[in-house]
């Protein structure tokens, strides 16, 4: 049974090919896409990192700066 | 079993602990971060569409009001610097900060009075929500940060209104003070990003 499984899900594979997008929304190929698509891949990733680390630095100095007077 | 009556519970004293920053302040900063993630994201999204068309902003459509966007952007920046100063005023006397916080409103006031002007304009020139692509997102993003505009003029009035009345403390203005950096600083980015680019 299992194996007529397998071999059904091989040739469906095999039988009904269709293009594989890497994401939902990739539906542009040129070189100025895929890079506005890496640029704001990293954009996303860095910016929430610099603020919450940036933000925990500041306090951080804040705690441990000398108090006036 | 017996307990000693003589023996009493020490305390050690309290730990004095150094306040990092006063709480409106951290509420408005995390409230900003947040806020940031939301223009980050409409301007990602704004850079992959414009890279999958090759006219940007199409050619059939109303052109954008790029140099007299540039003269609004000028008076919210200087909105933005005057109110800083009104900040150091404040510090040494809150009744002399009063001038340029009503300085800083009507520049403030300046801008989203003239981006609605802008709307109307761009509206009865036929460049409307569904117009395209680009129209979409420019409504988009532009309509968010006048929402935020908006509501940082709304907090500059009650600043002006609580000064007046001797209620304004030093954190809250601190943090009103924070929002409306946001929102100055903000603008420019927006500005090359949909105008400029």
């Amino acid at each position: 049974m299992g194996r007529l499984v397998r071999s059904w899900i091989v040739a469906a594979v095999c039988l009904c090919p269709t293009p594989a997008l890497a994401c939902a929304v990739c539906f542009d190929a040129t070189d100025e896409n895929r890079r506005a698509f890496l640029d704001t891949t990293i954009f996303l990733t860095v910016l929430p990192l610099v603020l919450i680390f940036g933000g925990g630095y500041w306090i951080y100095r804040q705690t441990t700066a000398p108090v006036p007077g | 079993m017996a307990t000693d009556p003589n023996l009493r519970l020490v305390h050690p004293p309290p730990r004095q602990l150094r306040r990092a920053v006063p709480d409106q302040v951290l509420g408005v900063m995390i409230f900003i971060l947040t806020e940031i993630m939301l223009f980050a994201g409409f301007i990602s999204a704004f850079a992959i569409a414009r890279s999958s068309n090759d006219a940007w902003p199409p050619p059939n459509q109303p052109l954008l009001p790029v140099q007299e966007t540039a003269l609004n952007t000028l008076a919210l920046l200087l909105s933005g610097a005057v109110l800083s100063y009104a900040g150091r005023r404040f510090a040494s006397d809150p009744r002399a900060a009063l001038r340029p916080m009503i300085v800083s409103m009507l520049l403030g006031a300046f801008f989203v009075v003239f981006q609605g002007v802008e709307w109307v304009s761009l509206l009865s020139d036929g460049l409307g929500l569904t117009t395209s692509t680009h129209a979409s997102f420019f409504y988009v993003i532009v309509g968010a940060h006048a929402l935020h505009a908006l509501g940082g003029l709304g907090v500059l009035v009650a600043l002006v209104a609580w000064l007046r009345a001797g209620t304004l403390t030093a954190d809250g203005f601190w943090a009103a003070r924070l929002f409306w950096y946001f929102v100055v600083l903000l603008w420019p980015v927006l500005y090359w990003q949909v105008y400029l680019r």
